[in-house]
């Protein structure tokens, strides 16, 4: 019996942790995921609350509405057609059919389903209309619109970020939507423009996966980024050859001459040398083959797939092979770069007002992870410097900035007449204008000659509007 | 034994307070204004004050505590379940009287009665008729043939099944073990585990194999037996996996659900939504949706509780639990005899995996296997087999204290004499 009583004694002690441990996932899970589960378009709680809330407006960071309710309680839109285009994508459509965006992200705030208890209880005593609360964005509409006329008649994607706080200046991606004119009847599985390719679309990176490349020599093999290589204009191996683009042959270079002139060959004879699970470790470190779960938006998975040996693993180290990446990812890595090796989360809200008018939250900057050391960071923020001086990123130059880049051509198709993606990714290195950015434009052509001085004129204009 | 006493009197009001309101919101926001909700509040307020006063006064001995958790958490089942659809309410109601009458007669017998060491014989042969019964004869209900029809009502065989399981096990683990006896009670176990796997009631399935891997462990302490047992029990989980498509679809839909939303994602998805859409004080009683989540009055109920009295209320409820739970380990060690004490230790680990199982499967932290929320749950069987549990215990625990009075009779005298009226309310 008294042998009995103290198995009985550890079974009760079992029992506790057991209920403890499931209290504890419940409080757990529901912090990590209960927001992005709450803003599911699924939820029958969100379209009940449309019928019974008069939902908040979305202004950008200067409180210019993007998308707010007359007193009709009709959603109404930014008057300009341009504009509601280029900020479309961060907006999203109250229906929920981009199911994006901040309508549907934000939509605890705009539903006032945030708000005191007594507030609600007030409300529902006096039987007013209850009113949601103001998202203030982080975004700005005239740079969003300036980056969206800039693309052309291209389709494409910028990102604007600031690099010390994560603040999106702008995520454009083109072609945006016009919610005015959104019509359930009209969309078709698989349409492309409701997606968001500046955070959900998934691209080749090219070259501009060279910094990642270039970080993990860096970290792993410092020794290596000293040595002298020479281009010849092709490396050979047993499946094919590695070559640089346009036939070019750079002759001899280090890491970063190989950076500043995209040279193909020398990240070739590298990687060579270093450790293929160190260049894992590094891109996994940089936001490759993992899920970030961001409290303002959804970024999609990239992915770096290394090859068994041959020449698709060098090819994986230059940014082609299976790699793919959105531009979002690519200015969270040039934007610890730019950081001193600090990731800060990309945010797009600055703050929630009440109806008052009061800013009753605001957010703050959040970092995401030190994804390098701060020397690594410098050494690659040289090298970027350098191709903006003498590389291939010339045309990116800021009069009176110091601004670093990196260009990428990406070869999408076998079919020449189809054209390259054209990528740029850089930042302006200033205590004032911490601004990172990433261009891309579809079948653009060449990284240097289209995306670089698309970005000299978008950050420009973020310099002017002292955003 | 310790005899505790308590101020059970405040407690029995804050219960009756909470359905008054409840009712009461429910009825006001009734358009139009359905009469069957205070039926229900008047339905299920007397039969708690009945019952709770009847057992008191008839059996002082009786464990409180478990027996006021038992009448709140079945207070919010009734909540919820006039909330989505007032005549599942009324089934229920009718269900909780005919388990309250189960609850007095298992509690009586357990008393009473000596023969209950040597049922096991007729307890197995029963327990293999009754689930062979429902395989051949049953009718499928949410993907398990766990349903047989007895005229005009469902019954779910496996509801009771557990219940002799326990006795079984109890008799065979007591007293004078011996490798016939073990043999005997691992063919049962394993025979009810297989017959359960392939009326596809996964849930049964667990809860069986959880409470005979805790009353053998009670029974020999032996850490050896606990880790061989837990060894075949992976084994057989992943022979399950590999032979059985439907427990590859359950895990596959645990670690992804969201992936078949529109097909077999969609329960736990709008199950987490629901949760989340509660925050930690709830939308309100009437004010979610819980009406998207299949089957939200039986096994979803936690995830409606959630919605609309919010994740703080949510963690009250797995405490009452927990709470329920550890009364019964504590009457089990309480008990004089180690027959008295395995069945405790049974019916606790019953409640007590049962509980964790369904809110931890509607959270995802377990593949969600169809099982219901004790005492909250809507279902008949489910709600008997409930009561037949806490009979048992409040059986074991009375006569634990018939013991303990004749051991200090003389003491309970001279306390009695001294201060009256006064024992209800002291220490």
């Amino acid at each position: 019996m008294k042998e009995l009583r103290s198995n009985i004694r550890a079974i009760l002690g079992a029992f506790v942790v057991l209920f403890v441990l499931l209290s504890v996932y419940i409080g757990y899970t529901l912090f990590i995921n209960g927001p992005r589960w709450f803003s599911s378009p699924y939820n029958p709680v969100l379209s009940q609350q449309k019928q019974q809330v008069i939902s908040g407006s979305i202004t950008d960071r200067s409180y210019i509405v993007l998308a707010g309710t007359n007193e009709s309680g009709k959603r109404t839109y930014h008057p300009n057609a341009v504009t509601r285009k280029a900020v479309s994508h961060v907006v999203g459509d109250q229906a929920g059919l981009a199911a994006m965006g901040l309508e549907t992200f934000a939509a605890k705030y705009l539903l006032g389903l945030s708000g005191n208890v007594f507030e609600r209880i007030y409300g529902s005593l006096t039987g007013a209309m209850p009113v949601g609360d103001t998202v203030v964005s982080t975004i700005s509409a005239e740079l969003s619109a300036y980056a969206y006329n800039q693309l052309g008649s291209s389709n494409g994607a910028v990102v604007v970020m600031n690099y010390q706080t994560g603040e999106l200046l702008a995520l454009v991606s083109k072609p945006g939507y016009d919610q005015t004119t959104l019509d359930r009847t009209q969309i078709t599985e698989g349409d492309s423009f409701l997606v968001n390719r500046a955070s959900s679309g998934q691209y080749t990176p090219g070259s501009v996966f060279k910094l990642v490349t270039a970080a993990a020599v860096l970290e792993h093999r410092p020794d290596l980024a000293a040595k002298t290589y020479t281009c010849t204009g092709s490396v050979a191996y047993e499946d094919g050859a590695v070559v640089c683009a346009n036939g070019a042959v750079h002759g001899e270079l280090t890491l970063s001459g190989a950076v500043a002139k995209s040279c193909n060959c020398v990240f070739a004879q590298i990687m060579q040398q270093i450790n293929r699970a160190d260049l894992v470790k590094t891109a996994k470190a940089m936001g490759y083959n993992q899920s970030y779960l961001f409290s303002d938006l959804m970024i999609a998975d990239s992915v770096f797939e290394k090859a068994e040996g041959g020449v698709n693993e060098a090819w994986a180290a230059v940014g082609q092979y299976k790699t793919t990446t959105s531009p979002l990812q690519v200015t969270l890595v040039t934007a610890a770069i730019a950081n001193d090796g600090e990731m800060m989360e990309p945010r797009l809200i600055r703050e929630i007002l009440n109806k008052r008018g009061y800013a009753y939250k605001t957010m703050k900057a959040k970092s995401v992870d030190r994804v390098m050391s701060a020397s690594s960071a410098q050494q690659l923020r040289e090298m970027m410097f350098l191709a903006v001086k003498s590389g291939t990123a010339k045309s990116a130059a800021l009069a009176d900035y110091t601004v670093g880049g990196k260009t990428g051509t990406a070869q999408v198709s076998e079919n020449k007449a189809k054209g390259n993606h054209a990528w740029f990714t850089g930042f302006v290195f200033n205590e004032q204008t911490p601004y990172a950015i990433t261009v891309i434009v579809e079948n653009g052509g060449s990284g240097g000659s289209v995306a670089a001085p698309l970005a000299r004129k978008i950050l420009k204009k973020a310099i002017d509007l002292e955003l | 034994m310790r005899k505790r006493s308590l101020h059970t009197g405040s407690i029995v009001s804050a219960i009756l307070l909470f359905e008054i309101t409840a009712f009461a919101i429910l009825a006001i926001g009734s358009s139009p204004f359905d009469l069957r909700i205070p039926a229900i509040a008047v339905g299920a307020i007397g039969m708690f004050l009945f019952q709770y006063g009847t057992i008191t006064a008839f059996f002082p001995g009786c464990d409180r505590p478990s027996l006021l958790i038992v009448n709140f958490l079945a207070a919010i089942g009734l909540i919820m379940q006039t909330r989505i659809n007032a005549e599942y309410a009324i089934r229920q109601l009718l269900w909780m009287g005919i388990g309250m009458v189960g609850m007095v007669v298992a509690l009586v017998g357990m008393r009473r009665l000596t023969f209950w060491r040597k049922t096991r014989i007729p307890f197995i042969a029963l327990s293999l008729v009754l689930l062979a019964a429902t395989l051949v004869f049953g009718s499928e209900q949410y993907g398990a043939t766990n349903w047989i029809k007895l005229g005009g009502f469902t019954v779910q065989p496996s509801e009771f099944v557990k219940i002799m399981t326990v006795f079984v096990l109890a008799s065979l683990l007591d007293r004078g073990k011996s490798v016939p006896k073990m043999l005997l009670a691992l063919f049962h176990v394993g025979a009810c585990m297989l017959l359960l796997l392939m009326a596809k009631d996964l849930g049964a399935v667990l809860l069986i194999a959880g409470t005979a891997i805790v009353m053998l462990y009670a029974a020999t302490g032996s850490k050896l037996l606990l880790g061989l047992s837990f060894g075949t029990g992976a084994v057989g989980a992943a022979a399950a996996y590999k032979l059985f498509s439907h427990v590859r679809t359950r895990v596959a839909v645990w670690r992804n659900p969201w992936a078949d939303y529109h097909g077999s994602g969609y329960q736990i998805v709008q199950g987490l939504i629901g949760i989340a859409s509660g925050g930690l004080f709830g939308l309100g009683l009437t004010r979610g949706a819980p009406g998207a989540i299949p089957v939200v009055h039986a096994d979803y109920i936690f995830a409606a509780i959630c919605q609309e009295f919010g994740l703080i209320f949510g963690l009250i409820v797995i405490g009452f639990y927990l709470v329920f739970v550890v009364r019964g380990v504590l009457i089990a060690m309480d008990s004089r005899n180690s027959f008295d004490a395995l069945v405790a230790v049974g019916c606790a680990t019953l409640i007590c995996l049962q509980s964790f199982i369904i809110i931890a499967g509607v959270c995802k932290l377990l593949p969600l296997t169809g099982i219901t929320m004790p005492f909250a749950s809507y279902g008949g069987s489910s709600l008997l087999s409930c009561y037949l549990i806490l009979g048992v215990l409040q059986g074991i625990a009375i006569k634990n204290n018939d013991i303990y009075r004749e051991e200090f009779e003389d003491v309970y005298d001279r306390l009695e004499a001294d201060e009256d009226d006064e024992w209800e309310d002291d220490e």
